[in-house]
Parts: C-alpha cells; sequence; structure tokens
C-alpha cells in the first residue's frame, strides 16, 4: 500500500471517519476541515504513524502546515523513513 | 448493576458492581481499574459492555472510579499514585467481603500499570487481567503531555514542546492538558513506571492481552521485554485480540474479540 494510502487509513481509523477518509485525495484538507481532528486526534495519529512507519516525530514536527493536507501528512512520513 | 460509595483511603469511591448472572456459578469477582484521564472517559462504553458479557459467564465485576476521578471525592489535581495503590487493596477486600470467591485485578493501560504495582505493594489478588498495559510511564507522560503541545497547534498558539512543558513543571505544582489539571507529584510517579524492571506479586496469575489492528501482528517491543523479565517468577500468558484502540477513540467500539479472549482466559485461570 502506498505511503498516502496508508497514512488514510491511519486516519479512517483514528478520526473514526469512515467513507469521509475512502473519498480523500492528496490535496484534501485535514486541520481546519475535519471537525474529528483535535489535539487529542492529532497526539494518535502522530502514535500511529510512529508505530506503523517505526519512525520519530518530535514536537517541533508537529506544526499545522505538516496537517495541512493528505499529501503534505503523507510527504512528511515520507521524508522521514 | 449496583451502585455504592466505598471507602477509600482519602475519600469515597464510586464503584459500580455487576453482579454475575444468577443462573451460573459465581466463579470470582474482578476488580476493574481503568485508564488515565480522557481514556477513562472514552472506554466506558466498551467496559460496561464487556463487564455485562463477563457477568453472564459468572465473573462479577466492581468498576470504581479511582480517587479524583468520576463521581468518587476528590478533583483530579488532588490525586495521588499512592492513594491509587492503597485503595486497590481495600477494594480487594470490599470484594472479599461480598462474596467468598476468587478477587481479581482488571486492569486497562495505566490501570494495568496501577494493578501490577498494587500486587507489588501489600494488595494480594488472586489473579490479574491486564489489558494492553503501559509499560514505560514516562513515554506514556509524554504522549499525554503532546496532547498540550498539539493544542498549540489546532489552535494556533505560540509553540509548546513537551520538554519546554516539563522544564516548566519543576517551577510549578500543577499542569493542565486537554480539560484535565495534573499535579506534578502524580507525573513524577508514573514517568517511574517501568513494568519490565519488576514483576508482580509472587501469587498472581496473569494474563496479558494486547490489542491489534490483525492477528498476525508482532507483539509489542515492550510486552515482550517485560514478559520475558518477568518469566522466571511470574509465567504470564499473552495473548493477542484484535480490537481497535478504543480508550482513545471519541466514539463507542466493539471490541468482541478482545471481550472473549477475556472470557477464555478467565475460565481457565483458577
Amino acid at each position: 500500500m502506498s505511503i498516502q494510502k496508508t497514512v488514510r487509513e491511519i486516519l479512517k481509523e483514528t478520526l473514526q471517519i469512515g467513507e469521509r477518509a475512502d473519498a480523500m485525495t492528496e490535496s484534501s484538507v485535514l486541520l481546519g476541515q475535519i471537525p474529528e481532528l483535535d489535539s487529542m486526534a492529532v497526539v494518535s495519529v502522530v502514535t500511529r504513524l510512529e508505530e506503523q512507519f517505526g519512525i520519530s516525530i518530535h514536537d517541533d514536527e508537529i506544526h499545522a502546515e505538516t496537517f495541512a493536507t493528505l499529501g503534505s501528512l503523507a510527504a512528511f512520513v515520507e521524508a522521514k523513513r | 448493576m449496583q451502585a455504592q460509595f466505598i471507602p477509600g483511603s482519602k475519600g469515597a469511591l464510586l464503584g459500580v458492581y455487576f453482579p454475575p448472572a444468577a443462573s451460573v456459578p459465581h466463579r470470582s469477582n474482578l476488580i476493574y481499574i481503568p485508564p488515565f484521564a480522557e481514556e477513562m472517559n472514552r472506554s466506558r462504553w466498551l467496559i460496561a459492555s464487556a463487564a455485562r458479557r463477563l457477568a453472564g459467564a459468572g465473573f462479577g465485576t466492581l468498576v470504581i472510579d479511582p480517587y479524583g476521578t468520576g463521581d468518587s471525592d476528590g478533583d483530579f489535581v488532588a490525586a495521588r499514585w499512592d492513594i491509587w495503590i492503597r485503595d486497590v487493596s481495600l477494594c480487594l477486600d470490599w470484594a472479599r467481603e461480598q462474596h467468598r470467591v476468587p478477587a481479581l485485578l482488571w486492569g486497562l493501560r495505566l490501570g494495568a500499570s496501577l494493578a501490577v504495582e498494587a500486587s507489588r505493594s501489600g494488595a494480594d489478588p488472586d489473579g490479574l487481567l491486564l489489558w494492553h498495559p503501559v509499560v514505560k510511564g514516562r513515554q506514556f507522560i509524554d504522549q499525554f503531555l503532546r496532547i498540550a503541545v498539539a493544542q498549540a497547534v489546532t489552535k494556533a498558539h505560540g509553540a509548546r514542546s513537551v520538554e519546554g512543558i516539563r522544564k516548566a513543571l519543576t517551577k510549578t505544582d500543577e499542569i493542565e492538558v486537554a480539560g484535565y489539571r495534573v499535579h506534578r507529584d502524580l507525573i513524577d510517579a508514573i514517568d517511574g513506571i517501568d513494568l519490565s524492571k519488576a514483576g508482580p506479586g509472587p501469587s498472581a496469575s496473569v494474563s496479558w492481552i494486547d490489542v491489534a489492528s490483525t492477528t498476525e501482528a508482532e507483539p509489542r517491543a515492550d510486552t515482550r521485554e517485560t514478559l520475558s523479565m518477568w518469566a522466571p517468577n511470574n509465567a504470564a500468558t499473552l495473548e493477542i485480540a484484535v480490537a481497535p484502540q478504543f480508550w482513545s477513540l471519541p466514539e463507542p467500539e466493539a471490541a468482541p474479540d478482545l471481550i472473549e479472549t477475556t472470557l477464555h482466559r478467565l475460565e481457565a485461570m483458577k
């Protein structure tokens, strides 16, 4: 599965958004468009990304630009691997 | 379901008891110890549904709100690890006063860690049922403090860091994270948890169940490390159940595999 698809699956599970995740594309806006993406959800997503991809995400990498779109989040993960 | 207040070491504790079905033999009582802060809220529904299922098979469950949480006495900022530890023993005593059946501890996440530590500090449960324990307390607190970091991101405030928050905690006694005011003594105590360093009390039989998204998942590294350290003194069983991490999900989710695995384990325990 591509990184973007895996990231989308993680968002789907941790945010419990079902079909809304299936419909996401690279340019789909995350922060600000998904009400479920609050601070607790951001931490859940970050933790799951760390576990799934075996990467380590630092506090200063948890910022709005990373979570802007599905594409930006997937690119962030890609760059960490 | 029977709700009552049980005297704790610092204040009254709300305990909701799910009695076993009258049509089956009463096998044992479980004292359920919930996870930390928001995880406790998010897992309530599933725990109630699990307790009902277990009750149908002859296992009574006492679901407690630890001191400072839920409807028990005390504010969260007054909660301390050692109060919680002492109260575990008091709840075991309560269960043994009610019925002459084995009394086990059932913990989820940090509640499981608390159960292990309590069994080492004077509580003598007849068994431990551990759901996805927190092995390394410091890492757990880092993730908790990260919520405050993420709060800054989602609200476009100034940047915070876990390190910055920890530094601030050396100068102040309390911190607020996602609506929870936590005292630094409690954070210090949780930071000090490392289940891989010392096992539960010798008499307890231990059933450890982690959740994963598939049956083919590898056990967590923390789990493997911990159980191999415990092995000389404690023969714990390890199972992996397919279930979502329901304690961190805002909407209730079912976890039938976890509950059935648990029932199977309980029936196999003494």
